[in-house]
């Protein structure tokens, strides 16, 4: 860093300097942190630590709230686990397939027509989903696809594709069509040329569009909650519905939202490259 | 991460203009399918319905306005839609304190710069349900972190989330805490692409920090904070699920705390009256489009490109 420019700067020691910072970062730091750590460390408190009138922050550790939320009958956690996990795959998958198609005929071709798609893409986002909510809540009645997965699936891939396609299309405009064009004529086939040369060159964006894709649909409510009941429900609703008033059971609620924090988490901090990139494509022009 | 301009130019297009035809056709019959089905269609359906009588089991006629002027002359409606704009604007509170992260974070000679990004990022990542629950606790009024804190303090205390006049503002307090993280990582991005010789040029012209900040910082990130503000209010006029789990439905503070997607909740869903649901759903696409219109007017006064 160069010399100091501010004048009061000048007479104090260099340390000093820097504090005013440093004590801003770990403000906003313990603003962003603490209310997650908050309940971590209230999954693990007795109901006596809980209802104690001081806040208690040195205690023993107890395990006992997990078990009874994972492993009590009637918990549901764990089937409420194993739907999210496999809806939230299905849609991604199916999202990457069906706006991966758009992005790369958006990316490559001009055609009649390109001017709208790419409008309306844009302009999904201004539609609130409850407009589309009364509809395919009637549709899939028609169908009896209430409470199911595909519903779930549906919905979501619907949901996230505009947005997808949009951050493909600057994924693929990235890898220059000179190279699938040099593939071509060094003897590959043209689907050859995009999945030998595009999709490889295009990977770490692929992967940063189905993270923000897969993460939306780990954690939407409000399809979720209006189109299942008992069999197709998912995590996020595993909080929702709760009874006792005052009378709740903090330490096993901290448990449940522990848990249903952990796995995005886990792959959010491990992925956190591509989210940053997939977010960034998607809010430049 | 850069954004191409657009490979293959007029020249490249020219090459072959019926194959892409064709191709664009065959690539695109899936996308634009599923928008019929999933947009197009349902927004024209709500449009009927809004406008029809008649119940799940018999089916819906189209009747004309009533539902409308029920809706629109109610006394609920206004009041979630005041409740919805109050939210958003707090919200939008957000959108400052994700800048002063930002600019803190942009520092060069900041030390573990890296795992402070990991870290604020983490927000982005967490299930609104579960944090929903979390704050929930906190602002719990028997034994809740922040009322424990408060009372040590001295300061006076409440029941956050059950008390009317508190409530929308501790679930916009979430609102914010949520929003940071995505705010943060492209407002980041933004201050990554303003040159460091245009800063440099303001330091030896003898610019403080402040200045610097007023003058070459803020005009030259203006269209990142534009692009934030924008999405933070679009997502704020669709909240639910904070308001939904950190109440319940029993609160006493519901009644006058509901958004306008609740409300589009008690009706289409807890009383099944679908054509007044679809009246609040169309009312809501209007709200997003007015305000988002009125953003984007506005931001000739203060939104600079270079």
């Amino acid at each position: 860093m160069a010399a100091p420019v501010s004048v009061q700067g000048r007479n104090l020691p260099s340390w000093t300097r820097g504090a005013p910072r440093a004590a801003a970062v770990v403000a906003l730091l313990a603003w962003s942190l603490f209310p997650i750590l908050w309940i971590v460390l209230t999954s693990l408190k007795t109901r006596l630590e809980i209802l104690a009138d001081e806040p208690v922050f040195w205690f023993t550790p107890t395990l006992d709230a997990y078990r009874r939320t994972l492993f009590s009958p009637g918990a549901g956690v764990l089937s409420d686990l194993l739907n999210s996990v496999g809806i939230t795959m299905a849609s991604t998958v199916a999202t990457i397939l069906v706006a991966g198609l758009a992005a790369y005929s958006l990316a490559r071709f001009a055609f009649r027509g390109k001017g709208p798609v790419l409008t309306f893409i844009l302009a999904s986002r201004l539609l609130p989903p409850i407009s589309a909510v009364i509809p395919l809540f009637l549709l899939f009645s028609t169908f009896g696809l209430i409470d199911t997965h595909a519903a779930l699936i549906l919905v979501y891939t619907a949901l996230n594709a505009p947005f997808a396609a949009w951050l493909l299309k600057s994924f693929f405009e990235g890898v220059p069509k000179e190279l699938e064009e040099a593939a071509e004529l060094d003897g590959c086939s043209a689907l050859g040329a995009f999945f030998r040369v595009t999709m490889r060159l295009a990977a770490p964006g692929i992967v940063a569009t189905g993270i923000i894709t897969g993460n939306m649909a780990w954690n939407e409510f409000l399809f979720a909650f209006m189109f299942t009941s008992v069999d197709a429900t998912t995590l996020p609703l595993a909080l929702a519905e709760l009874k006792g008033g005052e009378q709740i059971a903090w330490q096993d609620l901290g448990a449940r939202a522990t848990l249903l924090m952990l796995p995005a988490l886990t792959v959010g901090l491990w992925s956190q490259k591509y989210l940053v990139s997939g977010l960034t494509a998607g809010s430049l022009k | 991460m850069t954004v191409a301009h657009t490979p293959g130019g007029p020249a490249a297009r020219s090459r072959r203009p019926s194959g892409d035809g064709r191709w664009a056709a065959i690539l695109l019959a899936v996308p634009v399918l599923g928008l019929v089905v999933f947009y197009l269609w349902p927004l024209i359906r709500t449009a009927i319905l809004s406008v029809s009588t008649g119940n799940p089991f018999l089916g819906y006629q189209i009747t004309g306005f009533d539902n409308w002027v029920q809706v629109l002359t109610g006394d609920e409606l206004p009041r979630a839609l005041l409740n919805t704009l109050v939210y958003a604007a707090v919200v939008l509170l957000g959108v400052p304190l994700a800048m002063i992260a930002a600019v803190l974070l942009h520092q060069r000679g900041l030390r573990f710069r890296g795992l402070f990004r990991v870290l604020y990022f983490l927000p982005v990542v967490t299930m609104p349900a579960a944090v929903a629950m979390v704050w929930r606790y906190i602002y719990n009024g028997d034994f809740g972190l922040l009322n424990e804190v408060l009372a040590t303090m001295g300061l006076p205390t409440t029941a956050w989330v059950a008390d009317p006049r508190t409530a929308l503002y501790a679930v916009a307090v979430v609102g914010i805490w949520m929003g940071l993280g995505t705010n943060l990582i492209i407002l980041a991005a933004g201050l990554e692409a303003i040159p460091d010789s245009v800063t440099e040029a303001a330091m030896l012209d003898g610019a403080g920090p402040v200045r610097r900040f007023a003058s070459i910082t803020a005009p030259l990130l203006s269209p990142s904070v534009f692009l934030v503000s924008v999405l933070s209010v679009i997502g704020s006029l669709q909240m639910f699920d904070l308001l939904f789990v950190m109440l319940g439905r029993t609160n006493p503070a519901l009644a006058d705390s509901k958004t306008i997607v609740y409300l589009f909740y008690e009706e289409a869903f807890v009383r099944s009256d679908r054509p007044l649901g679809a009246v609040i759903a169309l009312v809501t696409l209007v709200v997003t489009l007015i305000v988002t219109a009125i953003q984007f007017r506005l931001q000739r006064r203060w939104v600079h490109y270079a």
